[in-house]
């Protein structure tokens, strides 16, 4: 073999190596972009069917136990045989509010459960943060419970509820044919939901529980708020079945020490 | 003259810029990380947040508000380990423009809300809003997640063991960046010569 012949064989040599290192260059810099987007869609493809799974909502279907109208007006749903040392929830809610619409989907038939199975008393507190929209459902939802039908008004205002931005919310239309649908549908209803009859009861109870909330958490009161034995419960509970569940047994086992 | 002070700049800012990378990396993984458990135990409230932007239609806030968090874990997970760093990177400031363009949108039309960045979210109290510590905090992660961005050569990065074997010999130029750095390349010119 000729000089020449033995040095182009070394160049193709060469050369072939070069392509070769060229071609796992660009293998590897492949990788580096579909391996992330790989990992990153796997991730978030599993997340989102996950969380779907996880965020179904609770309901009750036996017998929702005798609600009772304090003299405060809040609305206490206790099972006999309930005791002193059975939990107690206390439920702030605004029928306008997204949130509680929210809460009443994930853990609404929970608290009912959790009443008639005498594992906690619960107490519904009407209170108005959004605005008048508010006022008229909190003030009509009190209306239903002097007929004893706090609790079927209740679910069918929540069944129903208006969007939040923009609208008219609920009316006294709206509010008097929900009532009619829970089967009150005399003339006293009517003239309390026209009249906003609890509008300062509403308020009022929103000013107290405002400021309690305000003292004993440093932070602004919002709605869904739920106190457990006088302790507010974290979002992080009230949003999630298993933790709203867990947060009550705990609470039970507290009360048989 | 001028020439020579650049040099006397460049060349211990080059020598710092993979640790530099990397502490980058670390604090976006930590606070995306951060973001992504906080918002994961309670996915209806993950989608309450989403949805008191009032910016999206209500299936695409549900699948945010479930998405979202997994998107950020798995960001985290990437710049930890340092694999597709320039991706994530590109991804993450991505993530952060929207948060910051989706806070500013909040506050110029009048809402109060808690922006749910680390878990909490939805309706607050006009004087509970925090839209500007919210929006600056956010430039500054978007300002550590763009020097990944532009400077993704870094120590202790799966990127740099993925491409370590060529580095050398193509002048790092996988990671888009110009020179291998000192520890991210491997001498591998031998290869070559063999």
């Amino acid at each position: 073999m000729s000089k020449a012949a033995r040095r182009s064989a070394r160049e193709r040599l060469r050369e072939e190596q070069r392509r070769q290192a060229e071609r796992q260059r660009r293998r590897r810099r492949l990788l580096l972009i579909v391996a992330p987007i790989a990992v990153i869609v796997l991730v978030v493809g599993a997340g989102v069917a996950v969380q779907a799974l996880r965020n179904r909502g609770s309901e009750f279907e036996g017998r929702t136990p005798p609600a009772t109208l304090l003299d405060n007006g809040s609305i206490k749903l206790a099972a006999q045989g309930a005791t002193a040392s059975t939990p107690v929830i206390d439920v702030y809610e605004d029928f306008q509010c997204p949130a509680c619409k929210e809460f009443e989907r994930i853990n609404g038939g929970r608290l009912k459960e959790l009443a008639a199975e005498r594992k906690a008393v619960v107490v519904y507190h009407p209170v108005a943060i959004i605005d008048e929209r508010s006022i008229r459902s909190g003030s009509a939802a009190r209306c239903a419970a002097d007929a004893g039908k706090f609790i079927e008004y209740h679910d069918i205002l929540y069944g129903n509820q208006p969007p939040e931005a923009g609208g008219q919310g609920f009316t006294a239309e709206d509010l008097k044919r929900y009532g009619a649908q829970a089967g009150l549908k005399g003339e006293k209803f009517a003239q309390c939901v026209e009249s906003v009859r609890y509008r300062q009861e509403v308020l009022q109870r929103t000013q107290q529980i405002s400021t309690r909330y305000q003292q004993q958490t440093g932070q602004g009161f919002s709605t869904p708020t739920v106190y457990l034995n006088d302790q507010p419960l974290d979002s992080g509970v009230l949003f999630s079945a298993d933790a709203f569940d867990n947060a009550v047994q705990e609470a039970t086992k507290e009360e048989k020490k | 003259m001028s020439s020579v002070s650049h040099a006397a700049v460049s060349i211990p800012l080059r020598r710092a810029q993979p640790w530099l990378t990397t502490a980058a990396r670390v604090a976006l993984a930590v606070v995306l990380g951060w973001a992504g458990l906080a918002k994961i135990s309670s996915p209806a409230m993950s989608v309450l947040s989403v949805r008191a932007y009032q910016v999206l239609p209500e299936g695409a806030a549900t699948v945010v508000g479930y998405g979202l968090p997994f998107l950020e874990l798995a960001l985290a997970a990437l710049l930890l380990a340092g694999l597709g760093t320039r991706l994530a990177a590109v991804s993450g400031a991505v993530l952060f423009t929207v948060f910051i363009a989706g806070i500013a949108s909040v506050w110029a039309r009048g809402l109060s809300i808690d922006c749910g960045c680390f878990g909490g979210g939805g309706q607050v109290d006009p004087e509970d809003t925090r839209y500007l510590q919210e929006i600056l905090r956010d430039i500054g992660f978007l300002a550590l997640a763009a020097w990944v961005a532009v400077w993704p050569r870094s120590r202790f990065a799966l990127d740099g063991a993925v491409n370590g074997a060529v580095n050398g010999a193509v002048n790092g130029a996988a990671n888009g960046d110009d020179g291998g750095g000192p520890g991210t390349t491997t001498d591998d010119d031998s290869e070559g010569e063999r």
